[in-house]
Parts: structure tokens; sequence; C-alpha cells
């Protein structure tokens, strides 16, 4: 199975061609992609509530759809609000993790604020995939303090810390309970290769950024990062099946 | 990528660097280039070396004139590519030259790796004298910040830009401004597509930033794009044919 932990649903303001719900099946399809794990475009640029309500109504119908609900740190209390909202029953909720996007809010998580969001999630078994990249705002490093007071909690970096990635590695052998995406604009080959090495191939996930990058870009560099096959199945999707439960979510919607 | 429709057409990728990587363990000796390269159906490139890049801009250009004579009997073809080091400066105008005697059409400036701007007097300069050897300037950057430096230089010009950025060059386009874009960073869903919609056919150069990027990604985003067999053509090679004879001045 292959799990693209890494993508979003709606309209960017960059001049892409964006894609709808049937679209993103048919791309999925196509590529070889069994589930996707969205956050909503609008919600991590602009009203984290509307655009978890627009992406919680996409999912719904949608299978090989599940959704992180976005927070924002500036917003504490409705962040929280959010999260018993779309977390606290599971079976009724497509959405399986937190989203958290620094430098788009302002706002380091290193902060206060970003702790109580993952003490929450630790509350719902929820891991939250934190957007980490090279400036000190997105910096890896800035998740060392919540993986620390909250082990139970499960943090992914995004981007595995973009062109810092030895950051992200750096961080990842630091806290068992971290866990590197490999997708972005950097695809320096020996990113995933220093990543297996470092904290094995459990720790690492495939995401591709869709619908804001072509899915095509990370499928492509992947192809030039000498991957066994072994290694292949747990990074494209056997890691985020464990890490989210998705086999053990689907057995019981199945049985309701 | 194996077996992909690309890799049985011709491609001259753009954006190659090859030498030694100060900033990190790449595998980026030519060999190790070429391999890459050669993996994906790249059988020509137009080769920087780092050298000229973080040392010696005289010197490495000399290198990538010397590995483009070695590769000529390689399955890998190394078009040679000068850089003008901006933190220098002197003797730029005769190297370019020099450069250009020896058959040089590209000419690549490197801010990102020296650190400075656009707004650096000597990038018009150089521009000036790239275009009086009726040679193609590369660069990256945003295409807005590049464009305004340049002023009315009417010099052939290659930019390598973000599809964040893209908006820039489809503003200067419609400004009718005269250049080109590397695809290399250009994997937006449909950025190639808008690229060329809004820039023509003869708007993009295939480009995969080997080694710093894996060059498999660039070709995929370029599989996937919906372009016509005729322009997918002119994007892989044709335009960059064209540029290393020294046509396509201006555009």
């Amino acid at each position: 199975m292959v799990v693209d932990a890494h993508a979003h649903y709606g309209e960017w303001y960059f001049p892409v061609k964006s894609r709808g719900a049937e679209e993103i099946r048919i791309s999925m399809r196509s590529l070889g992609i069994d589930r996707t794990l969205f956050s909503s475009s609008s919600a991590i640029v602009y009203d984290f509530r509307e655009g978890n309500k627009e992406l919680a109504e996409v999912i719904a119908p949608v299978a090989e759809f599940y959704g992180y609900v976005s927070v924002n740190a500036n917003y504490l209390s409705e962040s929280l609000k959010e999260m018993e909202t779309y977390l606290a029953r599971k079976d009724e909720s497509r959405f399986v993790g937190v989203k958290v996007h620094p430098s788009l809010a302002g706002r380091g998580f290193d902060c206060d604020e970003c702790l109580r969001i993952s003490e929450a999630a630790a509350k719902y078994d929820a891991p939250i995939l934190i957007h980490t990249f090279g400036s000190p705002i997105e910096s890896p490093r800035n998740v060392l303090k919540a993986a620390e007071q909250f082990p139970q909690t499960k943090f992914i970096l995004a981007h595995m810390g973009g062109y810092s990635w030895e950051d992200g590695i750096a961080v990842a052998l630091q806290r068992k309970n971290t866990y590197l995406e490999i997708c972005g604009t950097c695809t320096d080959t020996r990113k995933l290769r220093a990543a297996i090495q470092a904290v094995g191939p459990e720790r690492v996930l495939f995401g591709t950024d869709a619908t804001l990058f072509a899915p095509e870009y990370v499928f492509g560099s992947i192809s030039d990062m000498g991957l066994t096959e072994a290694e292949r199945s747990l990074v494209m999707g056997e890691n985020a099946e464990r890490i989210f439960g998705l086999n053990a979510r689907e057995r019981r919607q199945r049985h309701t | 990528m194996n077996g992909s429709p690309i890799m049985k057409r011709k491609i001259i990728d753009c954006d190659v660097i090859a030498g030694f990587w100060p900033k990190g363990r790449l595998p980026i000796a030519p060999d190790e280039v070429s391999a890459a390269l050669l993996s994906h159906g790249i059988r020509e490139a137009c080769v920087v070396s780092a050298r000229g890049i973080f040392f010696d801009h005289a010197a490495g250009n000399r290198e990538a004139l010397s590995w483009a004579e070695k590769s000529r009997t390689s399955s890998v073809k190394f078009h040679p590519t000068a850089t003008i080091d901006l933190r220098r400066f002197l003797g730029y105008k005769e190297e370019i030259r020099e450069m250009s005697r020896s058959g040089i059409r590209i000419f690549r400036l490197f801010p990102e790796y020296q650190g400075w701007d656009f707004d650096h007097p000597g990038f018009r300069r150089v521009a000036a004298v790239v275009a009086e050897e009726n040679g193609t300037l590369f660069v990256k950057g945003k295409p807005g910040k590049i464009l305004a430096a340049l002023g009315s230089c009417d010099v052939s010009l290659l930019i390598g830009t973000h599809f964040y950025d893209l908006a820039e060059a489809l503003a200067l386009w419609e400004e009718g401004r005269k250049f080109r874009l590397s695809t290399t960073l250009l994997h937006g869903p449909g950025s190639i597509d808008i690229a060329r919609e809004h820039g023509g056919e003869d708007s993009l150069v295939f480009g995969s930033g080997t080694p710093i990027s894996a060059p498999g990604a660039s070709v995929a985003v370029l599989e996937a794009a919906s372009l016509s067999e005729d322009a997918k053509e002119k994007v892989l090679s044709r335009t960059m044919s064209a540029l290393l004879q020294g046509g396509y001045h201006g555009r």
C-alpha cells in the first residue's frame, strides 16, 4: 500500500492548476497511491476553522482520503476546540492527525501554545505533522521541546527540514517519537539514504505536497534515491499505516 | 523512471554542475554526474565547473572546456558552460570574449552561492558583454528583479525560478519582455503548461539541477505536463540547441 502522508486540498495563490477531489482520485490511481492524508490549503494559509470544515466535507465520502486538523497557535482555545471536534470521536471522523505550519502562522513550534496543542494531540493519540524548513521559525529543532515533554505523541517533520535536512535527521536521532517526511523542492539524492541510515526506514515517510506540488516530482526524485524493496514498502506506506492506525481504523469502520 | 517515453527523446539538460562540492559530500565528479544523467536518458548537458562558482572562474571555465572535449566520445556529451564570479569582476570582459572564441554560448552567474544581489552593477556589465558575444545568460532568481536590473539590455536570457515566483514571469511576458525559463524548479501542478501558455513554446528549456537535485524529479514533472509532442521536443532539446548555436537572440 502507498500512503501519501503529506498532501493538501484546496486552492493556492500560486499559478498552479487546481485539482478537485475527483481529479485527485484519478491522479492517485495513475500514480499508485492508495491513501492520501490532506490538510486544507485555506486552513494553513488563512482561516483554519473554515478550511477544516471544508476538508471534513471533502474527505467524508471518499474511502481513500484522510485528513489532518489544521491548528493555529495564535488561536489556542479555538485550535483545541477544533481538535476535539474532529479527533475525539475517532470512528465518526476521517481526521487522523494534526497539522501545524509555523511560518504561515508566524509562531515557532517551540512556543507554549504548541506545547498545549501537543498535549491535546497526546490525549487523542493523534500524530502531528509540522512544516519544517531552514529559517529559525521553521527549524526542525523547535520540535524537540514538545517531543521530549510528550514522548507518546508522534511528531512528523514535514520536508524533514527542507534544505536543512541534516538538522531534521539530528532531531530524529535525539527523539524516537519523531519521524521524517521526505517531500519538498529539495531533492538532494543523499537525504533519503542519510535518513534511513540514521534512524532506520521505519521512521521515514513518503509525502508529495500535492496539490501544491506536482506529485510526480517526488516520485521522480525517489527513483534516484536507491531504496531497497523492503525500505520502499516501509517508507511508501507501511509506516504511515502503522503511525496513523489506518488498517485498524478501516477494519473498525467495516464492522460498523 | 526507467523506460519513460521522455528517455527515448533527445534531451539537453541546461542546468548541471560538476567538480567538487565544498558545502557537502555530493556525487559531483564528472563521471558521477554523467551516470546520474544517463540513468534518465539525458545524453547532453550544459555543464559548469563548481571550481568556477566557488573559487576561480577562469580555471573553472577551462576545466569545463576540458571536460567537454573529453566527453566527445562518451555516452553523455558535456556542452561547456562558463561562469563569471561577480565578487571578483576584474577581467570579466576578456574572460567572456575568450570563452566565446572557444565556442561557449551559455554563461551562468551564481548569486545564490556567491552572496551578491541583482543590484550589483557588474550584473548589467556581464549581461551586456554576453549579449555582444551573442551568448545566453543563465541565472537563478526572481524574474522581476532580474529583468529590472537588466533594464534595456537585450541579452538572450534564461532564468531558473521556483514556481512560487512564476507569476512574475507571467506578468513580464505579458509586458512583452523576452526571456526563457529553466524547468528545474517548475514543479507546481501545471506550472510548465501555464508557462508555455503565457510565454510560448520556445519559452522553456529542460533543466534538472543535477547533482544538487535529483534528475528524475524534473524528468517526471515534464513527463506529466500536457504539452504537445512538438512542444515537448522543443523544451527537451530544440530550444537549447538553438541557444547553443547562438540563435534565438532575444526572442
